[in-house]
């Protein structure tokens, strides 16, 4: 009996045991290096660059890296030095547990002379490590002035899920300069038009107060002679209702970008600049060379960039309301005169600023009071990330509603780059798929622009509309869709997204591809 | 003198007490003492047939149905409705209409810890039948016996009792069973084994154990798997295939019994650990290219981990004569372990793992005791009382939302005390009220009732009135959720109240025995009512600043059902039917008129037939049961009402079981022969965004197919 019950036992957990197969994903890839790129271009004004070697995972173990390296019209010690530094053209990078790269730095002793080009050339020759392997691409190419880029696979860094930086980029040389969103609030115009404009990747608001131009009369408990009426929208019963503003108390309430933020686009009062981009689309208007035209605006700083992690696919872009300021804006001559304060004081600051026209806007902090670099100069981008973008404008079913957007794509309409949307295929309602009659994004080629087709008065052609919105579930970048350009200068290019979340699903980790046609 | 046999027939077959008293007295020999002491404990751990009309799944039929899971069985009852979720991997049942957190589940009377609540909202493909005597559904809202959460019906799941007459035994089972038409010896179907073993330690004291797996391959479908991906033009084009439309799961389930005789005392201790994993595929491919410009397609999966770890121990007993007393304590605990990765699709390995993080864990002690017979010497009233104590301590991240902070440990507790009186009016009228107090640490106390009638005509025609209230206490999503940013503003609400609920059921049963032919007719006629007032439900608060939504006891709901059941008995025909015809109304606080709305009424209906051919040892049957088109309403104003539809569908098992010797036994057969996947649904209450949902809703993996072989083997 005892034989039974063992040989039992022994059946029972042999048949336990042979089937408890990790369910789980299974193991870890393996571990390889590679350039991030494999061509890189300093600008004028960069004297160092940061190379760096993307890991295939996170190293399990210590190791190291070895890169070699041979100068083209550079020398080491006299054009060029690395960090770490380097011994016959060789260069020791340590890796430890846990990265999931590793850089090192080039800088630049001398520039090329004027005629001449002068690049590196890096090799990963070793990757010393348990089962370390080389990957592709093993060779990167560092070149000390701008490379003119016919093609090339951008990453703008907007910065992660909380999408701190607005980010201007320039197909031409793969350029990116960046910004924090809260860097600014307002923007003055450099071109021959008197035009201010609003931040909207901050959510940045101004509501004019009518016949009001002494800035000390202003403050939080000020009534109005005349009560304005405006719609709002109750986010509880999403219905339209109408408010009457008698103070600046009330007023404030509705001034913050949200989907209740007041207006009446029936009678044109929003208090947001106009979604296309336009000049004339701007909440302050036209400033006035008349001193006594120009009114006082109170304006909505904005909401605040959290710094709270959300879950992976998801953002958290705007955090708590940045309060608000008085602000009037006069012009002489050339030059903007800003006349700002708190709500409630009783005295204001006034700068001037003159205009730029190597640029498009000049940005300004209202709560630094200084002039902010934040665009790069207007030829030298063509596609913006603000990332964030809000505006005033039609909702669903609804007139009008403060919207915030993330993701958000927009191109320079003013610096005279155009763009239009090739849809490939529609899916209706009823999940029927329509296929048009157009290239694929393979095959498109400059016989296929369509050069009427370029938008040059609307920014917000790729808007957010380039992904699936993450409500309820994780974005996806829609692949029914892709773009294309021309910059400034004439060239053609064809432009679409490959990725809008990090390989771990984190969002704001966007990514696209662009060829010149 | 017929008074007596009478007062018997209502007293002793049908309370436990009573019945133990008369079975001590007469018990003198103690291996005969042993047998009667455990048929005796499993109805100490029964619920009341005086009090409630119950409803029995015995183990022959969740063996004829080869069930493994509670989800395997509950199908076929005519009340409830099992709702899987293909996101989540979770089921949950709705009785009457009401969902899973009005249905209180109990292991052996002790109400079950799960993810959600304490008792209700329970995984029920989480619980394993295979140590299960049997499974008593009982309908109606009762409070006084069962506490919170208590409002639609209790589910108590019966332990199996333990050794009859030999030394050892050992049961072993291997069940293998396709998902759909999907089977592969390891990466598809689904593939069961059991393993128990139990031994009469000494006269008075047994001891069992065993372990049982169930690993779900999961349910393709459509879906191509973990390791698809679509690369057109050097991109990834994202057509939602990967993946599987169920996620695939694996449950462990061991446990250790000990039952202890002591004099007139009898400890039983319950001892289960529930382990699973289940792996969630994303459908979503993340496309990114390499710094070569080719795509590297990664997707981000998550792997659950439960732990349930129950220990029950129930004593129980007689003292001062016929004075019984029940006394169960429990200490359960269960946590949720989640980990996300970024799986590579083309190296077909895991790149990193991004969160590995405890997301919900709770913490449960539990106590009931009763006393019973206290008017021993009265021949018209019988007295029982007892108390109820639980604690919980636990966090939900889940449940309180991605934007929460507040997702710190909370605790619940709950202090009872509750009576329950039996009076005899006449030999045929018996009416038991009874009546619970309930003092809870976050809403105060609570008051509840109930009051039951029997009444026995000639002719074995029953008659039953049930009335008992209950509450449903608000969940930790109602009490603690959290969402707010510029554009939304939806918030918990710590200031919640349970939801009050009334149920009333009328039955009249009937049986009809023709000795000829060996045939018994029974026939059960009911009618109930439910009535729920204070219901939670997210509405627009204007009240602050900011609107807001917040969840508030704002709706009411009714209720009204009629259900006839057949059940024939011909020599080895067994013929059931049912049908239950359901309506529904809704009072919503924004309806704007402040009225109920009308009924909407669904249809159900359940068939079961079993046959016996003695020749084979074999038992065929074929159950069926019509799920009509349900309705719910969403919305209800002077212009009618918006609803949610679930279309009809019918689900047929048919099985057979053949005993080849007393040790072994084989069961196969046909689970879901309709074939049923999805059925057509219309969702449109999707919040505040007007998502359309999604237009129809799984059910099933369509028809699959089983085979169970069992062998005991027992000795002395």
């Amino acid at each position: 009996m005892k034989k039974l019950l063992y040989s039992t036992f022994i059946t029972c957990f042999l048949v336990l045991a042979s089937c408890s197969d990790d369910d789980g994903g299974g193991d870890l890839i393996d571990f390889s290096t590679s350039f991030s790129s494999e061509t890189v271009g300093l600008s004028e004004s960069e004297t160092s660059k940061t190379i760096s070697i993307t890991f295939s995972r996170a190293a399990t173990e210590a190791g190291t890296i070895t890169v070699d390296f041979t100068g083209n019209n550079a020398e080491y010690g006299t054009d060029f030095t690395t960090s770490p530094g380097a011994t016959s053209s060789s260069l020791t990078i340590p890796v430890s547990v846990g990265q999931t790269s590793a850089t090192f730095d080039l800088n630049k002793l001398t520039d090329p002379l004027e005629g001449t080009t002068a690049s590196v050339s890096f090799t990963i020759s070793a990757a010393i490590g348990t089962d370390w392997v080389i990957g592709n691409p093993a060779a990167s190419v560092v070149s000390f002035t701008p490379v003119a880029a016919s093609s090339g696979t951008l990453e703008p860094e907007v910065g992660g899920p909380n999408q701190p930086n607005m980010v201007f980029l320039d197909l031409s040389t793969q350029q990116q300069v960046s910004a924090r969103r809260d860097s600014w609030e307002i923007a003055f115009y450099n071109g021959t038009e008197n035009r201010v404009f609003l931040n909207p990747a901050l959510l940045v608001s101004a509501a004019e107060l009518e016949g009001i131009t002494d800035l000390n009369v202003v403050s939080s408990v000020l009534e109005f002679e005349e009560s304005m009426n405006f719609y709002t929208l109750n986010t509880t019963t999403f219905q339209p209702e109408e408010v009457e503003v008698t103070n600046v108390e009330e007023l404030l309430i509705g001034l913050p970008v949200g989907y209740s933020q007041y207006g009446n686009l029936a009678e044109g009062i929003k208090f947001t600049d106009d979604k296309e981009g336009s000049l004339e689309g701007t909440a302050f208007g036209e400033i006035s060379t008349t001193a006594e035209e120009n009114n006082v605006f109170i304006v909505g700083l904005g909401a605040e960039i959290p710094n709270t992690t959300p879950d992976a696919g998801a953002i958290a872009t705007t955090g708590d309301h940045r309060g608000f300021m008085k602000v009037r804006i006069l012009t002489d001559g050339d030059n903007y005169i800003v006349q700002y304060a708190e709500l409630d004081a009783t005295t204001f600051e006034e700068v001037t600023i003159a205009k730029d026209v190597s640029k498009l806007k000049t940005a300004f902090s209202l709560t630094s009071g200084e002039t902010v670099d934040v665009e790069p100069a207007r030829e030298a981008w063509d596609i913006q990330f603000p990332s964030v973008y809000s505006y005033y404008g039609p909702f669903g079913g609804f007139a009008g509603a403060g919207l915030t957007y993330s993701d958000y794509v927009t191109h320079n309409t003013l610096g005279g780059v155009g763009l239009y949307q090739v849809l490939s295929y529609e899916v209706d309602g009823e999940g029927v798929r329509t296929d048009y009659d157009v290239p694929s994004y393979a095959e498109f080629t400059l016989e296929d622009a369509d050069d009427s087709a370029f938008v040059y008065d609307d920014r917000a052609v790729i808007g957010s509309d380039w992904r699936v919105s993450g409500f309820g579930g994780t974005p996806s970048v829609k692949d029914d869709r892709y773009y294309i350009v021309k910059d400034a200068s004439g060239n053609v290019y064809k432009l679409r997204f490959t990725a809008v979340l990090s390989a771990n699903g984190e969002r704001g980790y966007p990514q696209f591809v662009y060829e010149k046609l | 003198m017929r008074i007596y046999p009478l007062l018997f027939l209502c007293l002793s077959p049908f309370i436990l007490w009573s019945q133990e008293e008369v079975q001590f007295s007469d018990s003198t020999r103690i291996t005969e003492l042993d047998e009667v002491v455990l048929t005796g404990e499993s109805k100490v751990l029964s619920v009341s047939k005086k009090l409630f009309r119950v409803e029995t799944i015995d183990s022959d039929d969740i063996k004829q149905l080869a069930g493994n899971t509670l989800a395997d069985v509950l199908n076929q009852n005519l009340n409830i409705t099992v709702t899987p979720n293909p996101s989540t991997g979770r089921s949950t049942i709705s009785m009457f209409g009401l969902d899973g957190q009005y249905v209180k589940i109990l292991l052996d009377g002790i109400p079950l810890a799960s993810d959600n609540g304490m008792g209700n909202n329970i995984d029920i493909t989480q619980i394993n039948l295979e140590e299960v005597e049997r499974i008593e559904i009982v309908e109606g809202a009762m409070g006084v016996l069962y506490g919170d959460n208590a409002v639609a019906g209790v589910i108590n799941i019966v332990s199996k009792s333990g050794l009859k007459g030999n030394k050892w035994a050992i049961r072993t089972s291997l069940q293998e069973e396709s998902v759909g038409s999907e089977y592969a010896w390891t990466s598809q179907g689904r593939h069961i084994q059991n393993f128990r073993l139990s031994h009469q330690l000494f006269d008075a004291t047994q001891i069992s154990g065993g372990i049982s797996r169930n690993d779900y391959a999961g349910f393709f479908n459509d879906f191509k798997g973990q390791n698809y991906v679509n690369i057109q033009g050097g991109t990834v084009v994202n057509d939602g295939l990967r993946g599987m439309e169920w996620n695939p799961k694996e449950q462990l389930t061991t446990f250790v019994d000990v039952r202890q005789k002591v004099g007139k005392h009898t400890f039983y201790l319950k001892s289960q650990y529930f382990d699973e994993e289940l792996t969630i595929y994303n459908h979503l491919v993340n496309g990114r290219l390499n710094s070569n410009g080719e795509p590297n397609p990664t997707a981000n999966d998550q792997l659950f981990n439960t732990h349930r770890w129950v220990n029950n121990l129930n004593i129980a007993g007689s003292f001062l004569g016929p004075t019984t007393y029940n006394l169960s304590l429990s200490y359960q605990n269960q946590k949720r372990y989640v980990q996300e990765y970024t799986y590579n699709i083309l190296q077909q390995g895991i790149e990193a793992y991004t969160l590995d993080q405890l997301n919900q864990s709770s913490d449960v002690y539990f106590s009931k005791g009763t006393i019973n017979n206290i008017l021993a010497k009265s021949k018209r009233f019988n007295l029982l009382t007892g108390y109820e104590v639980s604690y919980q301590r636990g966090f939900d991240a889940l449940a309180s939302g991605n934007y929460s902070t507040n997702t710190s440990t909370n605790t619940l507790e709950n202090y009872d005390l509750f009576a329950h009186l039996d009076v005899l009016l006449s030999d045929r009228l018996s009416v038991y009220p009874g009546m619970r107090v309930t003092n809870n640490s976050q809403f105060g106390n609570q008051l509840i009732w109930s009051f039951s009638s029997n009444y026995d005509l000639e002719n074995n025609l029953k008659l039953k009135a049930i009335f008992g209230s209950a509450f449903r206490a608000p969940n930790f999503e109602e009490f603690f959720y959290y969402f707010v940013d510029s554009n939304h503003n939806v918030q918990g609400n710590p200031d919640l109240q349970p939801e009050d609920g009334i149920s009333i059921f009328l039955n009249a049963d009937k049986k009809w025995m023709h000795s000829n032919d060996n045939a018994l007719l029974s026939s059960a006629f009911r009618s109930f009512y439910f009535n729920l007032k204070d219901k939670i439900a997210l509405v627009g608060d204007d009240s602050g600043d900011v609107p807001r939504f917040l969840f508030n006891n704002v709706n009411k709901q009714q209720i009204l059902g009629f259900s006839l059941n057949h059940n024939l008995r011909v020599k080895r025909l067994q013929l059931g039917l049912g049908a239950t015809y359901l309506g529904e109304s809704l009072t919503l606080s924004d309806s704007g008129n402040g009225e109920n709305s009308d009924y909407v009424w669904s249809l159900n209906l359940n068939s079961n037939v079993f046959y016996e051919i003695p020749r084979w040892n074999t038992t065929l049957s074929a159950q069926l049961k019509y799920t009509g088109r349900a309705l719910s309403i969403v919305s209800t104003d002077d212009n009618g009402m918006e609803l949610d539809r679930t279309d009809a569908f019918t689900w047929l098992d048919t099985t057979a079981h053949i005993d080849i010797s007393p040790q072994f036994d084989l069961t196969f057969g046909v689970r879901n022969l309709m074939d049923i996947v999805s059925v057509d649904a219309s969702n449109v209450s999707t919040g505040a965004h007007g998502v359309t949902g999604s237009d129809s809703q799984l059910f099933g993996n369509g028809r699959s197919y089983f085979l169970k072989l069992s062998y005991l083997l027992t000795f002395n």
